[in-house]
C-alpha cells in the first residue's frame, strides 16, 4: 500500500467521485455526520425488492470520507441489506488501498455507517 | 518591541531541552508540536514531581496520623496554596481542585445555579464559549426555565463593551465567559467585565483554561465571582484543575458531590459540611496530579509570564505572516497579536481541515482540527470544522516555518 493517503487513484475519486449528486428517483434519504469535525453527508437509496438498485450522496467532507464515499457506493450495488450489514470496516480500507489511523477510519466508513442508520 | 523593552523570550533560552517528549519521540524530522491549546506537554519537572510523590509520600491525605499521611496531606495542601498564589485569591478556602475546567463549571451551574437562580433569570453567555462552558447553562435553561441569552462576537472575533450593555438585562444574574477563546485566541477584557457585571450584582463565571498558560490571572484584580482552569494544558498531569469561588458565595453553595471528605458529621437523620474548600471534595482526590499541578505553575513562574508572551508575539506574528501570505488561506480572530494569545484557527479553500492536519501529520507535525468543542462558534463562522495551532514554551519560530511547508504541500497536492 502507499506510504501517503493522497495518492492518485484516492485523489481521483475524490475530484471525480462515482454516484455524486443526489438522484431524484430514491426509496429513502439519510443524513449522516462525523463528530469529530462536523463533516456531513446525504445519501439517497433506491431499492429493487430488499437489494440496493441505485444509490447517490453529497456531502461536505474530506477526501478520504468523499474518496471512500465513492467507492463504496459503487461496492453497495445490487447488494442485500444484510449483505450490507455484513461489509466489515477493513473493506473500506481495502477498497481505498490505505492503511488509516482510527481516527481517519471513521471518515472513510461515514458513507456505511450513514446508510446503516437505515437499512 | 522585544528589543525596547529588553526582555527575554522563551526562544532566548532553550526551553523545549525540559520537555522529554521532544528527545524520546523519533522520527525522521524533528516531531513538531502545535496543539498545546488541547494538551500542553510536560516538563520534567512536573514528571519528577509526580514519581517522587508516587515513591516517597503516597498515601491518601487529611487522615492518617502517621507521618507519611501528613507529609502527602502537606504536599498536597501545598499544592493548594501554590493555586492560591497563582490566582491571587485571598485564602486557600477559595481554591477547589477539581478534575478539570469543565468539572469546575458543571459544579457552579450545579451547586449555585440549581439553587440561586430562578425561572425568569437570565444568564449571559458568549457563541465562542467551549461547550464546557455553555452545555452547563444550557442545561439549567431546560431545567429551571433559565433564559439563556448568546451575545456574538464582532467581525474580529472580540467581544465589545456595546454587545454586552445591549444584551445584559435587570433579569441578568450571572455571565459566564472564556478569558481566552479556544479558536479565536481572543483574550476578552475581563477585568473591566467584572467590574460592569459587579456593579449590576450579576455573579460572573471566568473559563480560564486557554487563558492559564499564556497570561497572569489575578481574581481579585478581575473581580469575578468563579473562575476555572485545567492542569493539562499548563504541562499537569490530566485530571487535575481548579475551580476558584469567593468564601462567602462558597460558603453558601451545597456541595456539589457527596461522600468521603466532605462532611465534619453524619448521623441516620442528617449530615454537616467540612470546612472550604474540602465540602467540594467528595472522595479521595487525585493527589499526585495537584502534587503536578503545584510543580507546573512553579516551573511556568520560573519562566515568567512576560518571558511566554514575548515568545508568542514573536511566533504569533510569524504565523499571522505566514497565513496571510498562502493564496485561500483565511484566519480568524483578532489582527493584532497584542490582542490574542498563541491559538490561531484557520482554514484554506478547498482543502478539507482533516485532510490538512494528515498532511502535516504524515511531517511530524501536530495541529488540531475539528470543531474544537465550540460547534456554535463555528456554525456562526459558517465552516463545519477549522484548522488550529497553538503554540507554548517549547514552540521555536522553526516550527512555524514547518507548519508553512505542510499547507504549501497540501495545497500542490489536493488542489485541482
Amino acid at each position: 500500500m502507499p506510504n501517503s493517503i493522497y495518492h492518485d487513484f484516492i485523489l481521483s475519486h475524490h475530484r471525480n467521485p462515482q454516484n455524486y449528486g443526489l438522484a431524484l428517483n430514491f426509496d429513502i434519504e439519510i443524513k449522516g455526520s462525523n463528530m469529530i469535525c462536523g463533516d456531513s453527508m446525504y445519501v439517497r437509496l433506491k431499492f429493487d425488492g430488499d437489494s440496493v438498485m441505485g444509490v447517490s450522496f453529497e456531502s461536505d467532507s474530506c477526501v478520504v470520507s468523499r474518496a471512500a464515499a465513492s467507492l463504496t457506493s459503487e461496492y453497495i450495488k445490487g447488494k442485500t441489506r444484510d449483505e450490507i450489514w455484513a461489509i466489515p470496516p477493513e473493506k473500506v480500507a481495502e477498497l481505498l488501498q490505505i492503511l488509516l489511523t482510527p481516527s481517519r477510519m471513521k471518515c472513510a466508513t461515514l458513507f456505511l455507517d450513514t446508510i446503516r442508520k437505515a437499512i | 518591541m522585544l528589543l525596547e523593552r529588553n526582555i527575554k523570550s522563551s526562544m532566548e533560552i532553550n526551553y523545549k531541552k525540559d520537555f522529554p517528549i521532544f528527545e524520546k519521540r523519533g522520527g525522521e524530522k524533528p516531531f513538531v508540536y502545535l496543539d498545546s491549546a488541547a494538551m500542553a506537554h510536560s516538563p520534567r519537572a512536573v514528571i519528577e514531581a509526580v514519581v517522587a510523590h508516587a515513591e516517597k509520600f503516597r498515601s491518601n491525605v487529611h487522615r492518617g496520623v502517621y507521618a507519611l499521611s501528613e507529609e502527602a496531606t502537606e504536599a498536597y495542601e501545598g499544592a493548594r496554596e501554590i493555586v492560591r498564589k497563582f490566582l491571587n485569591a485571598r485564602s486557600t478556602g477559595e481554591i477547589v481542585f477539581t478534575r478539570n475546567t469543565t468539572e469546575a463549571l458543571n459544579l457552579v451551574a450545579s451547586s449555585f445555579g440549581r439553587n440561586f437562580l430562578q425561572v425568569g433569570n437570565h444568564i449571559l453567555v458568549s457563541r465562542a464559549e467551549h461547550h464546557s462552558n455553555f452545555l452547563p447553562w444550557q442545561q439549567l435553561r431546560d431545567e429551571k426555565g433559565i433564559i439563556l441569552d448568546i451575545l456574538d462576537v464582532d467581525e474580529n472575533g472580540e467581544i465589545t463593551f456595546g454587545a454586552i450593555e445591549r444584551a445584559v438585562t435587570p433579569q441578568t444574574k450571572l455571565a459566564a465567559f472564556s478569558f481566552v477563546s479556544n479558536v479565536l485566541g481572543a483574550i476578552n477584557p475581563v477585568k473591566e467585565m467584572g467590574k460592569f457585571f459587579r456593579e449590576r450584582g450579576i455573579i460572573f463565571v471566568v473559563d480560564a483554561a486557554q487563558a492559564a498558560p499564556h497570561i497572569p490571572i489575578d481574581v481579585q484584580n478581575i473581580g469575578c465571582d468563579f473562575l476555572a482552569f485545567s492542569g493539562y494544558k499548563l504541562g499537569a498531569p490530566t485530571g487535575i484543575g481548579s475551580l476558584y469561588g469567593k468564601e462567602e458565595i462558597l460558603e453558601k453553595m451545597p456541595p456539589f458531590l457527596r461522600g468521603g471528605s466532605m462532611i465534619r458529621e453524619v448521623t441516620v437523620e442528617k449530615a454537616e459540611w467540612n470546612d472550604l474548600p474540602w465540602k467540594f471534595e467528595a472522595g479521595t482526590q487525585n493527589i499526585e496530579g495537584a502534587v503536578g499541578l503545584g510543580a507546573a505553575i512553579k516551573y511556568i513562574e520560573g519562566i515568567g509570564f512576560e518571558t511566554i508572551r514575548n515568545s508568542e508575539e514573536i511566533l504569533l506574528k510569524k504565523t499571522l505572516a505566514v497565513l496571510e501570505n498562502i493564496k485561500g488561506v483565511r484566519f480568524f480572530g483578532p489582527k493584532n497579536v497584542l490582542c490574542r494569545v498563541g491559538v490561531v484557527s484557520f482554514v484554506i479553500d478547498g482543502i478539507h481541515p482533516h485532510d490538512l492536519a494528515s498532511i502535516l501529520d504524515q511531517d511530524g507535525v501536530c495541529i488540531r482540527v475539528g470543531h474544537h468543542c465550540a460547534m456554535p462558534l463555528h456554525q456562526w463562522l459558517g465552516v463545519p470544522a477549522t484548522c488550529r495551532a497553538s503554540f507554548w514554551v517549547y514552540n521555536e519560530p522553526e516550527d512555524v516555518a514547518r507548519l508553512r511547508e505542510g499547507i504549501e504541500k497540501a495545497i500542490h497536492t489536493l488542489k485541482y
